[in-house]
C-alpha cells in the first residue's frame, strides 16, 4: 500500500502515534471510545491487506463481547438491573457497558499499535533517539545487522551438522541439547571471528577519529511544518475541551457523560486528529484521480 | 609521482619464527594498478595491511613506508582513515551497517561530515555504481556480489586517493567478480584513484595491471612491468598461478612479451608451428550401475513459487567425480540440497543402488555433503582436535590424515589455516563418518593454483576408495582437469553431460580458456596441461 503518512518526516509521525496513543489511554468517553475505534480501524485497513484485517475483526469482536460479559459477571454495582445470576448476584448494564467500553479502548490501542509497528520501522525510530547519541544508534544498528545473519549462519551450521549425523532433530532429548549446545557454540565462535574483520573495517573507514554525526534520509519540508501547526491548533481545541469538562465520564453507579457544546468541539477535534492519515491518503488519492482525467 | 614508496620494510609476526616479509623495496605510482601475486601464505595480506597504520598488526618492522613522501606513521588515522580506502576478502564480514545508505554514510558520520555534504557524497557514489535503485533496503536482501560492490563504494564514498584491495573477488561468482573489476577499471580510467590489488585468479586481471609484484615467501621475487616481469619469470611454481596464454608462451620456450588475454594468445598461437598431436585419454571413466540417481525431480521452495528444479535427472556412479556447472540461479545448489536430502522434490524418483527410495537421509544412506563455508563444521580448539571427535577409531583417523596430507596442521586452531586448508579439514571430518558418496560445494573457492592442483589429486585419490565425488563449481578449469563426467544445468534441468573431454569440447562459451584460445588451431585440447604437452613435443 502506498501510505503517504509513513512518508512524512519520523518526528512527525512519531508526535501522531504519542498523541493518539495517550488519548485512547485516557478516556473512557463513549464518543470519543467510538472514534478512536473507528479511526484506528480505518487506517489499519489502509495499511494492511484485507485478508489480515478479517483475521483480526474475526478475533477483535468477540473479545470485546467477552470482556463485556466478564465484567458483568463479576461485576454487581449499576443501578440498571438486567437480571439475576444463579448464585443470587445481579447483572447490571453498567457493568457491562463498562466491559464493552475497555475492551473497546484496548482494541483500539491494539490496532493503533499495528499502525505505529508499520509506519515507524527501527530506522526511523533510530534516527529520532540517534542524534543525540549516535554511539547508542550504532550499537542498535549493528545489532540490527547482526541478528537476522546469525539467524542464518544457525540454519546453515544445523544443516552442515546433519550432514555428518550430529544434526539436532534426531536421537534422544540428550543428544540433541547437546548437538544443539555445538551448533551455538560453532555460531558463535564463528560469529566472533567475522567480528574481528568487521572491526578492522570500520577502523579503517575511520570509525573512533573524532565526533560521530549522524546521517539520515529524511527531509523537513512545508508540508511537516504545515502538518504540525495543525496538529497542535487541534490539539489546543481537544486541550480546551478537556480542560472544560468535554469528556468527562462515570459509569457508577449510574452511566453520565458530557453532552455539552465543549464535548462536540473535543469530538470534531479529536476525530479529524486521529483521522489524520486518512484523510491525507485519501487527499493524496483525489489528486491522483485528478491527474489521470486530465491527461 | 609515487603515492606509496617501501624502502626495505622487514617484518615479523611477534611469535613468528622468521620474517613475514623480508627486505621489499617498491614504489606504487599515482593513477596506476599494482597487482600483487604470490601463494597464499606468501606475505600478500601482510604486506598490504602495512600500508595502512590502523591495520597493521602489532611486530618487529624495520624499514619504512612512505605515503605521498611523508612517512606513513606521521599521518593521522582520520586522514589516513579518508586518503587510504581498504577492501578486504570477505563481503559479508565487512559491512558495519543495516541499510545500504547507511553503510555508504558509515564512513563520513565518523569522520563527522555535516548532513549536506553526506547527502551529496552518498548520492554521487550511489549513482556513480548503479546502486541507487538500492539506496533504502537492507544490506542482508543482496547478493555476495553486490555486497561486496557495496564495499568498495562505502570506501569509495569517502573519497580516497588509493584503494587498496586485498584478494576482493576470491569470495565471488565468476560474473560478480568481472562486474566488481570492471568498477575498479572504472575508478582507475575515470576518477584517476591509485590502485593496489592482490589476487589468485590472474585471467581477467592481468590484462589491466600496470605494474605486477611477485611475492614468496614473504620475499619480492619481481617487481615491475607486468609484461617484462612476466618475460623475467621462469620457475614453475610461480608460472602455475598465470592463465593459460602465459603457461603456453613460456612452455614453447618464446622470447619476448607475453600474450596476456585470450585474444593476444590465440594471435600469438596463429603464428607457431605445432604437429598435431593425438591426445591419449589417461583413464576411463567408470561405467555401470548408477550408485545414486535422481529421475526427473520436481521442486520448488514455495507453493506459489517458480519451479527450482525441473525434470532434473542424474545419475552418479561408483567412483567418479561428477561436475556439475551452471550460472547462478540455474538450481545448482537445490540440486546439492536434494541429493542431500535436505530438500524433498515434491515429484520424480530418487535412487540409491537401483531402489526407489522415499526419503533420503544423508548420512544413513553414506551420503555427506561438505558445507560450502567449512566453518560449519569446526568445534575443536585445533584441528586434531576436531578430527578425533568424530572418531576414536586411530588408524582410520591415520589413513584420513594421510590421504588428505594434512599432518602439518593438525596443532594448529582450524580458523587459523588458509581457505583450502580449511577445505581440505573439512572434507577429512565428513569422511570421518564413512560416506561413500560426497557432495561438494564450490570447493575451490578461495583457492591458489598451486593449492588446486593438490586437492584435485586428493579427490581422484579418494575414487580410488571407491568413493563417488559430486561437485558444484563455478570453476570451469578445475572441473575440466579432474571430473571424470560433466553436466550443464539450467532452468532446473541437465542441458548437456558427457565425458569431461567431450563436453567442453562441445561448449562454445561455457568452456575453458585453454579451449577458447585454442579452438580452430589446437582442435581437441581442453586443458593448459595437454596444451603444454602439445607445444613442447
Amino acid at each position: 500500500m502506498n501510505d503517504t503518512f509513513s512518508k512524512l518526516h519520523p518526528a512527525v509521525t512519531f508526535f501522531y502515534f504519542i498523541i493518539v496513543l495517550l488519548m485512547t489511554m485516557l478516556t473512557m468517553h463513549p464518543i470519543f471510545l467510538i472514534i478512536g475505534f473507528i479511526s484506528s480501524f480505518c487506517y489499519c485497513c489502509f495499511l494492511k491487506p484485507w485478508q489480515k484485517i478479517i483475521k483480526m475483526i474475526c478475533w477483535l469482536i468477540p473479545m470485546i463481547l467477552f470482556l463485556g460479559c466478564f465484567n458483568a459477571f463479576f461485576s454487581h454495582a449499576g443501578i440498571t438491573m438486567l437480571f439475576y445470576l444463579p448464585n443470587g448476584n445481579p447483572v447490571t448494564m453498567e457493568a457491562f457497558l463498562y466491559g464493552l467500553a475497555t475492551a473497546t479502548m484496548f482494541a483500539a490501542m491494539y490496532m493503533w499499535f499495528i499502525c505505529y509497528n508499520t509506519v515507524m520501522t527501527t530506522d526511523k525510530f533510530l534516527y529520532l533517539f540517534g542524534k543525540k547519541l549516535p554511539s547508542v544508534s550504532l550499537l542498535l544498528s549493528l545489532s540490527l545487522r547482526f541478528i537476522p545473519r546469525f539467524r542464518t549462519r544457525i540454519c546453515q551450521i544445523t544443516q552442515a551438522q546433519e550432514q555428518i549425523g550430529r544434526g539436532n532433530r534426531e536421537g534422544n532429548l540428550k543428544k540433541r541439547l547437546q548437538c544443539s549446545a555445538r551448533i551455538f557454540s560453532i555460531a558463535v565462535t564463528w560469529a566472533l571471528e567475522s567480528g574481528i574483520i568487521t572491526a578492522d573495517s570500520m577502523k579503517s573507514r575511520g570509525y573512533g577519529a573524532g565526533k560521530r554525526t549522524s546521517f539520515s534520509v529524511y527531509h523537513w519540508e512545508m508540508r511537516e511544518k504545515m502538518l504540525v501547526t495543525m496538529m497542535i491548533l487541534l490539539l489546543l481545541g481537544l486541550g480546551i475541551a478537556v480542560g472544560t469538562g468535554g469528556i468527562t465520564v462515570k459509569y457508577y453507579p449510574a452511566i453520565v457523560f458530557s453532552q455539552n457544546g465543549a464535548m462536540i468541539c473535543g469530538c470534531i477535534c479529536y476525530t479529524v486528529f486521529s483521522l489524520l492519515p486518512v484523510i491525507i491518503n485519501g487527499k493524496e488519492a483525489f489528486v491522483w484521480k485528478h491527474l489521470k482525467l486530465d491527461t | 609521482m609515487e603515492t606509496f614508496e617501501i624502502r626495505h620494510l622487514n617484518f615479523r609476526y611477534p611469535n613468528g619464527e622468521k620474517n613475514a616479509l623480508t627486505d621489499i623495496s617498491m614504489k606504487i605510482y599515482t593513477g596506476q594498478i599494482t597487482l600483487i601475486c604470490g601463494k597464499s601464505g606468501s606475505g600478500k595480506t601482510t604486506l598490504l595491511h602495512r600500508l595502512k597504520s590502523c591495520l597493521a598488526a602489532k611486530g618487529m618492522q624495520s624499514g619504512e613506508v612512505l605515503f605521498s613522501g611523508m612517512p606513513l606513521k606521521q599521518i593521522p588515522y582520520a586522514e589516513q582513515a579518508c586518503r587510504i580506502g581498504f577492501v578486504q576478502q570477505h563481503p559479508d564480514d565487512q559491512l558495519v551497517t543495516d541499510k545500504v545508505f547507511h553503510e555508504l554514510a558509515f564512513g563520513l558520520e565518523s569522520l563527522g561530515y555535516d548532513q549536506q555534504k553526506m547527502r551529496l557524497r552518498t548520492a554521487e557514489t550511489a549513482s556513480f555504481f548503479g546502486i541507487s535503485e538500492w539506496f533504502r533496503q537492507d544490506v542482508e536482501s543482496l547478493s555476495g556480489g553486490y555486497k561486496q560492490l557495496l564495499n568498495l563504494a562505502s570506501v569509495v564514498s569517502m573519497d580516497p586517493e588509493v584503494l587498496i584491495l586485498d584478494e576482493p573477488t576470491s569470495q565471488l561468482d565468476p560474473v560478480a567478480a568481472t562486474r566488481f573489476l570492471a568498477m575498479i577499471r572504472k575508478l582507475n580510467e575515470e576518477l584517476g584513484l591509485t590502485i593496489v590489488l592482490t589476487e589468485h585468479r590472474l585471467e581477467e586481471v592481468l590484462g589491466m595491471a600496470d605494474q605486477l609484484a611477485i611475492l614468496d615467501e614473504g620475499n619480492l621475487i619481481a617487481f615491475g612491468e607486468t609484461k617484462k616481469v612476466i618475460a623475467q619469470v621462469n620457475e614453475e611454481s610461480v608460472l602455475a598461478m598465470f592463465p593459460t596464454s602465459v603457461r603456453l608462451f613460456k612452455a614453447a620456450g618464446a622470447n619476448g612479451l607475453p600474450p596476456l588475454t585470450i585474444n593476444e594468445g590465440r594471435e600469438w598461437l596463429k603464428l607457431q608451428k605445432i604437429e598435431q598431436q593425438t591426445i591419449q585419454k589417461e583413464k576411463c571413466p567408470p561405467k555401470g550401475m548408477p550408485f545414486l540417481s535422481l529421475k526427473e525431480c520436481h521442486f520448488r521452495y514455495k507453493k506459489d513459487g517458480p519451479e527450482i528444479l525441473d525434470g532434473l535427472s542424474i545419475a552418479l556412479r561408483r567412483g567418479e567425480i561428477y561436475g556439475l556447472v551452471g550460472a547462478n540461479g540455474s538450481g545448482k545448489s537445490t540440486t546439492l540440497g536434494v541429493l542431500s536430502g535436505i530438500y524433498q522434490p515434491y515429484r520424480g524418483g530418487i535412487y540409491l543402488k537401483g531402489q526407489k527410495i522415499k526419503r533420503l537421509k544423508s548420512i544413513k544412506y553414506g551420503i555427506a555433503a561438505v558445507p560450502q563455508d567449512p566453518r560449519c563444521l569446526f568445534v575443536g580448539q585445533t584441528a586434531e582436535a576436531d578430527l578425533r571427535e568424530m572418531s576414536v577409531d586411530e588408524s582410520k583417523l591415520q589413513k584420513i590424515i594421510e590421504l588428505l596430507g594434512i599432518q602439518s596442521i593438525l596443532k594448529r586452531h582450524p580458523y587459523d589455516l588458509s581457505g583450502g586448508e580449511q577445505q581440505r579439514l573439512a572434507i577429512g571430518k565428513v569422511l570421518l563418518a564413512n560416506p561413500s558418496v560426497l557432495l561438494l560445494d564450490e570447493p575451490t573457492k578461495g583457492m591458489d593454483g598451486e593449492f588446486k592442483e593438490v586437492f584435485g589429486e586428493i579427490l581422484k585419490k579418494m575414487t580410488e576408495h571407491g568413493i563417488s565425488i559430486f561437485l558444484v563449481s563455478h570453476d570451469i578449469e578445475f572441473c575440466a582437469s579432474y571430473a571424470d563426467r560433466c553436466g550443464l544445468l539450467f532452468g532446473g534441468r541437465i542441458i548437456s553431460e558427457n565425458d569431461t573431454h567431450l563436453f567442453f569440447e562441445e561448449n562454445r562459451f561455457y568452456t575453458t580458456a585453454t579451449l577458447r584460445m585454442c579452438r580452430g588451431i589446437l582442435p581437441g585440447i581442453v586443458n593448459c596441461e595437454e596444451a603444454v604437452k602439445c607445444i613442447r613435443k
